[in-house]
């Protein structure tokens, strides 16, 4: 299993950490932009009333222009702030004011009302608004014109302020939501560490399901956890079961050959003799058989767990088997055909299993079945390749069907070896997630059927 | 003919090189694998007979050395370990067959003589299988002693059955064997050769059995 370097918990709360900082961000930029943008409409609105008011006390007496500068509108706009003003006459002198105050002055736009706009005066940045009046005068410019500048540092106090309490207000309720959400996800996770505790303190031996309560979202862990004991717990007993059957099927043999050789040993009959030392070879030979049916058991059962299932052409494999089979096989009159597709037949498998179920399921037709026919036919049914092995012996009564999957069945017929061949073939079945079938055709053949998905 | 027998149970040690011997072979008898490596240094043995499990040296790293060492004594390896894997590994290894314990001393018999006989060839020219003889040389058959009436092709084709009975030869293996490209030869045409020889083999003590979709092998009862 891989293990991640940080905990969950401690990821979930680094990510929620993240989001809130950036939405923090997000929310200080805004605020700043907006209090920047109301200070700046306000400031100008009383700046523009301001040299409204300075242009509205100029008047033309004779032949020149004259103002009166109300105190009002040159006073101080806020503590900190400088203030600067001028008004020229219609030749652009100036007639009140500062005399240096000469920003450029936008003339056709002055018709249309004030004007403002940003520029810099005493190395100030500074916010300018323009008015004129209009002088019953001739030539291109007869305006009295009345200008005023303010310094800019009330407005970014303004903004800043603003901003800084914002500012504040997120960072404490930044922390408040860190908090809840460290609790909240804390008590999320519990349950998966009470699971993680309730399982250590366990018997390893122990699998019966987990009785724990925990939240409908966990749920599903717990009864896949539980699930998979279960499985395991199956598997547990299977393994004891085969195992006290396996020293069963060795020892009776061990027996009966110990058996044998004391009879051989106290016999002094020659014919008698020769009787039980054709009885040990028989009883020998069956051992070894046994033997190899186990260790082949074994193998299946391993690989199943552990091998992964690559494509192969079944038809390739079972004519493999069929040849192998049959070389130096029964020596008895037998029809033998194999009918498969000219194309190839491909299937997921390992093929070591494979090979060790239809040599099983051959070896069992010859050696019981099959007097004189043995079929073996593979046909697409659908989705589906259908194996069939067809032989015109006595076949397995359908009341055996069930039982003689499972290993060490006990058959009729008094017939030897450990009944393992077709727990084999349909173990490896299984792990083909394919199926092991019997059946009995129309006209009394045997059948033995495998049936694997077919492969892409 | 020389055998090597490399094995370290004794029990099953007696018993091969008594059926060796029984069989009319001289056999050398070695526990060790390091000592039996050193012993196959020239063409002196027909055949080895290997363990796989061996004190000192295993017997796939002594087949190993033995080919290493460019000698081609046929060999046969015995192994009890199950997985067909191992067995797979042996032959590509070098070994000409092999034999899973337990195995039944009628089996290794045969096994022996197969591989003596792959190793030297016919000597005496003549193949014998039941009442049948076939003259390698002239390419003449006899059953029971009489000549039977059979083309070039037929001869072939009984030869090549004969010479392994048991054995499963696939209509493809015959056509390969009996035909050249230009004959343009099918399927079709070895069943009316296998079914016109069998017509001429009335009489004999043994049968060229059918395996339809797989071949053709000889059964002797």
């Amino acid at each position: 299993m891989k293990v991640a370097r940080n905990s969950l918990y401690t990821r979930l709360v680094t990510r929620m950490g993240a989001i809130l900082a950036i939405s923090a961000a997000v929310s200080l930029v805004a605020t700043w932009l907006a209090t920047n943008y109301a200070a700046n409409q306000a400031y100008d609105k009383i700046l523009t009333s301001k040299v409204l008011q300075i242009a509205g006390s100029t008047w033309y007496h004779n032949n020149s222009v004259n103002v009166d500068v109300p105190i009002a509108a040159i006073s101080e706009l806020s503590p900190g702030d400088e203030t600067y003003y001028a008004v020229l006459d219609t030749n652009g002198r100036t007639i009140a004011g500062d005399i240096n105050f000469r920003p450029p002055i936008p003339w056709d736009k002055l018709k249309n009302g004030p004007v403002l706009f940003d520029g810099t005066y005493h190395d100030h940045p500074v916010r300018i608004a323009i008015a004129g009046r209009y002088m019953p005068v001739a030539g291109a410019h007869p305006w009295a014109v009345a200008m005023l500048a303010q310094t800019t540092n009330a407005r970014l106090s303004f903004a800043g302020h603003l901003t800084a309490d914002t500012f504040i207000v997120i960072l404490i309720m930044g922390i408040l939501t860190i908090i809840a959400a460290m609790f909240t996800l804390f008590q999320a996770l519990s349950p998966l560490n009470r699971i993680e505790a309730f399982l250590r303190k366990r018997d390893p031996l122990e699998l019966s399901p987990l009785s724990l309560d925990v939240p409908a979202e966990i749920r599903t862990l717990v009864d896949t956890l539980n699930g998979f004991m279960r499985r395991l717990a199956a598997h547990q007993a299977t393994s004891r079961r085969v195992i006290a059957d396996a020293a069963h099927q060795l020892r009776t043999p061990v027996t009966a050959l110990l058996s044998q050789m004391e009879l051989l040993s106290t016999q002094t009959d020659e014919d008698k003799k020769r009787a039980h030392l054709t009885r040990l070879h028989a009883l020998t030979r069956e051992l070894g058989a046994l033997v190899n049916q186990l260790i082949h058991h074994a193998m299946v059962q391993q690989r199943a767990q552990t091998t992964p299932l690559v494509p192969i052409d079944l038809a390739e494999l079972v004519r493999a088997q069929m040849t192998e089979a049959l070389s130096d096989g029964p020596t008895r009159e037998i029809d033998v055909s194999i009918g498969v597709p000219d194309t190839p037949c491909i299937v997921d498998a390992d093929p070591t299993t494979l090979r060790e179920a239809i040599k099983n399921i051959l070896h069992n037709a010859l050696q019981y079945g099959a007097p004189s026919l043995l079929r073996v036919e593979l046909a697409r049914r659908s989705r589906y390749w259908e194996l069939r092995f067809i032989d015109d012996g006595p076949g397995i009564p359908p009341e055996a069907w069930r039982q003689v999957r499972k290993p060490f069945s006990t058959r009729s017929g008094g017939r030897g070896g450990a009944s393992l061949g077709l727990a084999i073939a349909q173990e490896v079945m299984a792990s083909h997630r394919g199926r092991l079938q019997f059946a009995f055709s129309e006209n009394g053949l045997f059948m033995v059927i495998l049936i694997f998905r077919a492969g892409r | 003919m020389r055998i090597l027998l490399v094995e370290d149970v004794a029990d099953v040690a007696e018993a091969i090189v008594a059926c060796t011997q029984r069989m009319g072979h001289d056999t050398d008898w070695e526990s060790n694998g390091r000592r039996a490596a050193d012993r196959v240094t020239a063409d002196f043995y027909d055949l080895l007979i290997l363990d796989i499990m061996l004190p000192d040296l295993d017997g796939l790293s002594l087949l190993k050395r033995v080919r290493d060492k460019k000698i081609n004594t046929p060999v046969l390896m015995l192994t009890a370990l199950g997985e067909i894997e191992e067995r797979v590994q042996a032959l590509d290894m070098g070994a000409n067959d092999y034999l899973v314990k337990p195995f039944d001393f009628r089996e290794l018999e045969a096994r022996i003589r197969a591989l003596l006989r792959q190793a030297i060839g016919h000597p005496t020219n003549v193949l014998t299988c039941a009442n049948l003889t076939i003259d390698l040389k002239s390419h003449t058959a006899q059953l029971d002693g009489d000549a039977l009436d059979l083309t070039r092709r037929e001869v072939m084709l009984l030869e090549t059955l004969v010479t392994r009975p048991g054995r499963i030869f696939s209509k493809e293996a015959l056509i390969d064997r009996l035909f050249s490209i230009d004959e343009n030869p099918n399927a079709n045409t070895v069943e009316q050769h296998v079914a016109r020889l069998r017509k001429k083999l009335t009489g004999a003590h043994f049968s060229i059995r059918t395996l339809r979709g797989l071949g053709y092998q000889v059964i002797v009862p």
